[in-house]
């Protein structure tokens, strides 16, 4: 870390190896730790104010930073944690209204309980995962995640992606757990049905 | 001439019990009302992805697959869902073409320096 003996010798508190050089952290990490919060909070704004708090409070709590893990992994945590933060206020202020707008959604694959045969799911070919290596693959699940509505989405990111536990992200969203449940059962059914409509069921040559 | 099926089987359905004879007509709708609509077992699919489910709703979404072969489907895409979303994140960077307006990073640069004086 020598470099930045240079760079920040007006801050005689902070010692030489604690000190990392703020602008660097934006060069370095700003743009990753925005995609981070962009994908979960889905707002640009909020996003741009949740990496510039992460630094801020990185900055605060250097010393929280002994080395152990990447200087990235390590910001990622602390936006991590301010994600949180965000839905926690975000439960309290809004109600679970989104639901209602869902709940017909779907309901013209269906006649009578049951699936209409002919717009139900198709066989999803190839069977193997060769699809995860395609980048054109994730970038439709992408689009396709983007086309959920705000909440279902952010506790499908927090379930799914962050792995958090059902408890968790109720409690952390304020939702009910049965509530909860319904939003995944709508996410997956969305994400499903926009994964085989724009990738499974098209040509090769034509899936974007 | 017959009115047209309401909900007719393309080719590509491939459930296993299908009313094609009087025996299976029969077997296929006994299945159809001991287990529950389709409606209901793509919800217990997600569900199951929460909590497992009891050998008693194991059994009933297993019998309901041989003769649905759109929520047997539905089930297996449900989790290769699961493991795509797993693997989001690493492929993320690639796909995600969203960086911070160079104006914005100049703003936290210098709410950042106002931050340590």
């Amino acid at each position: 870390m020598s470099e930045h003996h240079f760079a920040k010798q007006t801050e005689p508190l902070i010692s030489p190896e604690l000190s990392s050089d703020p602008d660097r952290w934006v060069d370095e990490h700003a743009d990753f730790l925005y995609r981070y919060a962009l994908i979960r909070v889905r707002h640009r704004e909020v996003a741009q104010d949740l990496v510039q708090e992460t630094l801020l409070a990185a900055l605060k709590n250097r010393e929280g930073f002994g080395g152990r893990s990447s200087e990235r992994g390590w910001l990622c945590g602390i936006l991590k944690n301010k994600v949180c933060d965000y839905f926690r206020k975000l439960g309290r202020e809004t109600s679970m209204t989104d639901l209602d707008g869902l709940a017909g959604e779907f309901s013209e694959k269906f006649v009578g309980g049951g699936w209409i045969h002919l717009t139900g799911p198709k066989e999803w070919k190839p069977e193997s995962d060769e699809v995860m290596h395609r980048a054109e693959f994730w970038a439709t699940l992408r689009r396709c995640l983007g086309k959920l509505p705000d909440r279902v989405a952010q506790v499908f990111v927090l379930r799914e992606v962050d792995g958090v536990s059902s408890k968790e992200v109720c409690e952390i969203t304020s939702i009910s757990e049965s509530n909860l449940w319904v939003m995944l059962h709508r996410a997956r059914m969305g994400l499903r049905e926009c994964l085989e409509v724009n990738w499974f069921d098209r040509p090769s040559g034509d899936r974007k | 001439m017959a009115a047209p099926h309401p909900n007719p089987r393309p080719a590509s359905d491939d459930s296993l019990i299908q009313g094609r004879n009087w025996f299976t007509a029969r077997f296929e709708q006994w299945i159809g009302a001991v287990t529950p609509s389709c409606t209901r077992v793509v919800r217990l699919i997600s569900d199951a992805l929460e909590r497992p489910p009891d050998w008693r709703t194991r059994l009933t979404m297993r019998m309901h697959y041989l003769v649905c072969c759109y929520c047997r489907r539905y089930e297996k895409q449900v989790h290769r869902l699961r493991r795509f979303t797993i693997s989001l994140p690493e492929h993320i960077d690639e796909v995600m073409p969203d960086r911070l307006d160079e104006a914005v990073k100049e703003r936290i640069k210098s709410c950042l320096r106002d931050s340590q004086e």
